[in-house]
């Protein structure tokens, strides 16, 4: 560092100027601001992380799912049969995770259930709008019959707001699961829903049926919101 | 073992620190950099993962930046750009690579969540710390592990399922995840410290290379200077020599050249002689005076070179349109010379050929005097700078009869007055070896065996180049023969004198004779015609008148007035005088030349008396007055024969001759002129006497248009007793000519042939000494 020094000695009014060069700063003090300076660093990491950490944990909205089949969906083909509902928005890179986790639940045993697979296609859109890398991976999904829900009517018939909500009706029509099938958003392997989902898909009980859903929100909403508007 | 006088048993610690240290801080800077690469392309990495796996979130329709973007964005700095700053920083520190270390760590964590816990992201963290291996540090492997275990226990106690993708069954799985991070440490630390053991080998071995080499270059170092400072000595040992040495290679090109080269390559040659050129060109292609020299040092060189010659030698000339020079050129090979191959050296003995020539021609001349004097009839005496004899010549012991030992060692002038000989003449020859200085003389001389004989005696000194004396050299020649043919030959001198000068006389005698013949012939012309004047002469008709007048004179009035014969009278009387008035004339002028002519013989004689004994009296005489003389004593001749006389006279001044002698010349010139002219079937005869002034002389010419001279005759024209005449005898030309001569000047003729008339032209000095003897 350097500093300059204007000195003006009146009254004939002359300008001393200095040019000095300030000591360098000591090797000690350094190294203070050098691990000042990483314990800021480690503390902004461990920041940014709790809060990475916070919005991936943070489920999306629940919805009010029916508790029952609607009358639309009960048909002669799913009388006496068991329904496996899953809506997804299909751009939503987070339920990667809820498709890979029903495929690793279907491909557990040998369970009698149609499944289909909602998703959410709003209007005005172009015509390969859905048609992105999670409606593949579903298409790949044994015995799935994937579906388009025109402007989410599915989904709000169903009451299900968020991408990777899963349903699953028994036989008679009742529902026994709502809940997503991953333990975050984009996070695969084992978790509670999955679970459960595989146990009741068994036949056998469990003690919740309900669980968070980590995804995107399926349904636009009405009130003007930042962000994209896709076409 | 010692190399040199190095011990390499003992191992320099300090330095083998120093170059682990360096060598462990370049691998930790250089592993820094690549961090920086690596941290860059994991936040690119992180920012597609984010972007591929979760770009938007969706609310519906509408989509906005999925959070995992920023977080790859915003995070991925966070973890990326602190080691990226400090390895530019501080590349290579301690707390860089720890740093980096903790980054990896949290690298590996965000991947695990932006790809969703994927188990094979996972892999990330054991490549992570394998990468930090490079650090060779275990301590950046304990940073980066207890990152990874510190984030594997808080999600292992908070968020299992994001770490592990299952549901746990026991909070210590995160010790199995540790555990396995810690085996491959395991295996990384020993890897350091292997290798870390094996860079200190390395380094050791490099510190002891290290002191070998310093020690090496100190030697090196010790030997180059002591080498420069033996090749500046033999550089300033070549330098000092005069000679003009050069180095050259196999090729024949300069390698190097000492002082004396290089100058004389500057002042010569230039760059076709310097260093870096072909010599063997330059020889081959040399042109004038040296170019046989040059050719011929070319082949020696090139012999030596090839190893066909052990050396060469050889001198030649080179000299320059003022000087002459000779030069000696060696050539030796060079055996130990790895740029070299032979050393051309150029010596000029310019001053030894030349002291050897002198020799030479000083040891011919020797040989050859030592010959003239061992064969010479004239004696020899050498003797030594205080006149004694060291050697004499075979003559004198022929001369005087005494051998060489008899008289070596001996004072020349005791040798001269045993017998004794002419005081004068001893007295002389002791002042002249006292004084040193040479004598000539003359000596009589007994011989052993008492026979007389005279000598010449030279004496004459040596002297060395300081002027100091030497030596005396005697020569003693024999002339007693010639003193008596000296008397003999005074006694015919005397004789022949006698002879000549009545030879003289006679010649003298004919010349006079000639000459005077030749006015004579004037003189007889004059003669007959006053002869015939007077035998013409009407003076007999005055007695006839006196007689008519005695016998008329009792009437002589009547006579002459009445009388026709008497009325006559009158003018008879007046045609007689004029007759006689000129009839006198005649004889007047005819007296007057034969008086000349006689005056003339009277000088002819005179001069011819004192031609005789001694020179004649110069005089200044005008040429054109000389003429007329000359004419007077011929003019009866042209009168009668019709021949016109022109003269021509220059503006010539007077000329100092003795008069009559040239008068005498012209005398003879102008009468074979006449001849000629009378002999000449001219109808125009002419004679021209013409005087001008030619440089420093006169000049007379007698030209005339008679009958000329042949080609033939001219070359005898002046010859003792030529003629052309029946009745000549040879000696007026001749004479002329000499008198010619004797006056200073000279007698030429020339003439266009027979019938073309004759020019005749006497040269007389202007500037002639006056010498009057009595």
């Amino acid at each position: 560092m350097f500093f300059i020094e204007l000195r003006i000695d009146s009254p004939e009014l002359v300008f001393h100027v200095t040019i000095a060069t300030a000591p360098s700063p000591s090797r000690e003090t350094t190294r203070c601001l050098t691990l000042a300076g990483i314990g800021v660093w480690l503390f902004a990491l461990l920041g940014s992380g709790l809060a990475l950490w916070h919005y991936s944990t943070a489920p999306g909205s629940s919805g009010v799912p029916v508790k029952r089949l609607p009358a639309s969906e009960d048909s002669v083909a799913t009388f006496g049969r068991r329904q496996l509902k899953v809506f997804l928005h299909p751009h939503c890179g987070c339920s990667r995770a809820t498709v890979s986790s029903l495929n690793a639940v279907v491909q557990s045993g040998d369970f009698d259930v149609d499944i289909e697979v909602h998703f959410f296609v709003p209007d005005d859109v172009a015509a390969d709008w859905h048609l992105t890398s999670l409606w593949r991976q579903a298409q790949w999904l044994p015995d799935a019959v994937c579906r388009i829900d025109e402007c989410g009517r599915d989904s709000k018939l169903f009451g299900v707001e968020t991408s990777g909500h899963v349903l699953l009706f028994d036989s008679t029509g009742q529902r026994v699961f709502s809940g997503g099938i991953t333990s975050g958003r984009g996070h695969e392997g084992d978790n509670p829903g999955a679970h459960a989902l595989t146990m009741l898909l068994q036949g056998e009980s469990v003690d919740t049926n309900t669980f968070p859903v980590y995804g995107c929100a399926i349904r636009t909403p009405k009130t003007p919101t930042p962000g994209r508007l896709s076409k | 073992m010692t190399v040199a006088s190095i011990d390499i048993t003992h191992v320099n610690q300090k330095r083998t620190d120093q170059l682990l240290k360096d060598h462990e801080r370049k691998i930790w800077a250089e592993t820094d950099r690549m961090f920086v690469v690596l941290m860059l392309l994991q936040w690119i990495g992180g920012i597609w993962a984010a972007l591929y796996v979760s770009p938007y979130t969706w609310i519906g329709r509408i989509s906005t930046v999925h959070i995992h973007v920023w977080a790859a964005v915003v995070m991925g700095g966070l973890i990326s750009v602190p080691p990226i700053l400090l390895a530019i920083w501080k590349p290579g520190e301690q707390i860089t690579r720890h740093v980096i270390a903790v980054s990896q760590g949290c690298w590996s964590a965000l991947l695990i969540h932006l790809t969703g816990g994927r188990i094979e992201t996972h892999f990330h963290v054991f490549g992570s710390l394998a990468i930090l291996a490079f650090y060779r540090d275990w301590t950046v492997l304990l940073s980066a592990t207890i990152v990874v275990a510190s984030d594997h226990c808080l999600r292992g106690i908070f968020w299992p399922l994001s770490v592990y993708g299952i549901a746990i069954e026991s909070p210590w799985r995160w010790v199995e995840h540790a555990a396995w991070v810690v085996f491959e440490d395991i295996f990384l630390v020993l890897a350091c410290a292997r290798s870390r053991r094996a860079a200190r080998e390395i380094c050791e071995t490099q510190a002891l290379l290290e002191d070998v080499n310093r020690h090496v270059e100190d030697r090196v170092t010790q030997r180059t200077r002591e080498l420069a400072d033996a090749k500046l000595f033999f550089q300033s040992v070549l330098d000092s020599m005069d000679s003009h040495i050069c180095i050259l290679d196999r090729k024949g090109t300069i390698v190097d050249t000492n002082e004396s080269w290089k100058q004389f390559a500057d002042s010569h040659g230039g760059t076709a002689i310097g260093v870096g050129a072909n010599y063997l060109d330059a020889c081959r292609q040399a042109a004038g005076e040296c170019a046989d020299g040059a050719e011929s040092v070319a082949d020696g060189i090139e012999g030596v070179i090839g190893h066909k010659l052990a050396f060469f030698n050889s001198e030649y000339e080179c000299h320059t349109p003022d000087q002459q020079h000779w030069f000696q050129v060696s050539v030796t090979p060079l055996k130990s010379h790895a740029a070299g191959a032979a050393v051309v050296a150029h010596t000029e003995v310019t001053e030894r050929v030349v002291a050897q020539l002198r020799l030479r021609d000083a040891t011919r001349d020797n040989e050859k005097l030592a010959m003239v004097a061992r064969h010479t009839d004239n004696s020899v005496l050498i003797l030594d700078a205080e006149g004694r004899v060291e050697w004499v010549n075979e003559s004198y012991s022929r001369m005087s009869g005494f051998e060489p030992a008899d008289v070596m060692g001996q004072s020349i002038l005791k040798l001269l007055t045993s017998p004794p000989a002419n005081p004068k003449t001893l007295e002389s020859i002791r002042r002249a070896i006292n004084e040193e200085r040479g004598f000539d003389g003359e000596l009589e001389r007994v011989a052993r065996n008492g026979d007389e004989y005279a000598v010449a005696i030279e004496l004459r000194i040596i002297r060395d180049e300081n002027g100091r004396l030497l030596k005396f050299v005697q020569i003693e020649k024999d002339i007693t023969q010639r003193l008596h043919a000296q008397a003999e030959r005074e006694r015919l001198h005397d004789k022949l004198q006698s002879t000549a000068r009545q030879a003289g006389m006679a010649e003298v005698a004919t010349g006079v004779l000639h000459n005077v013949g030749n006015v004579l012939n004037s003189v007889n012309v004059s003669g007959n015609l006053m002869m015939e004047s007077l035998q013409r002469s009407r003076v007999s008709r005055l007695g006839q008148i006196a007689s008519v007048i005695n016998e008329e004179t009792p009437d002589l009035v009547r006579f002459l007035t009445e009388d026709k014969r008497g009325q006559h009278f009158p003018k008879l009387f007046d045609e007689l005088s004029r007759h006689l008035v000129k009839e006198q004339g005649q004889l007047k002028d005819e007296l007057g030349s034969l008086l000349a002519n006689i005056e003339h013989i009277k000088e002819i004689v005179s001069m011819q008396q004192t031609y005789a004994t001694t020179r004649g009296c110069l005089e200044p005489v005008a040429p054109e007055h000389l003429i007329e003389a000359a004419l007077q004593l011929n003019d009866a001749g042209f009168t009668r024969h019709n021949v016109s006389v022109v003269r021509e006279n220059g503006d010539v001044p007077e000329v100092l001759v003795e008069r009559h002698k040239v008068l005498q010349i012209l005398v003879n010139l102008i009468g074979n002129a006449k001849r000629a002219l009378k002999d000449s079937n001219q109808i125009d005869k002419r004679l021209t006497l013409i005087t001008r002034v030619d440089g420093d002389d006169a000049i007379i010419e007698v030209r005339d248009n008679g009958i000329g001279i042949s080609a033939e005759n001219l070359k005898n024209i002046f010859s003792h007793g030529f003629t052309t005449r029946h009745d000549g005898h040879g000696f007026g030309l001749h004479s002329s000519a000499i008198a010619a001569q004797e006056s200073g000047g000279s007698l030429a003729v020339s003439s266009e042939g027979a019938g073309l008339g004759a020019t005749f032209t006497l040269r007389l000095p202007l500037n002639a000494e006056t010498l009057c003897k009595v």
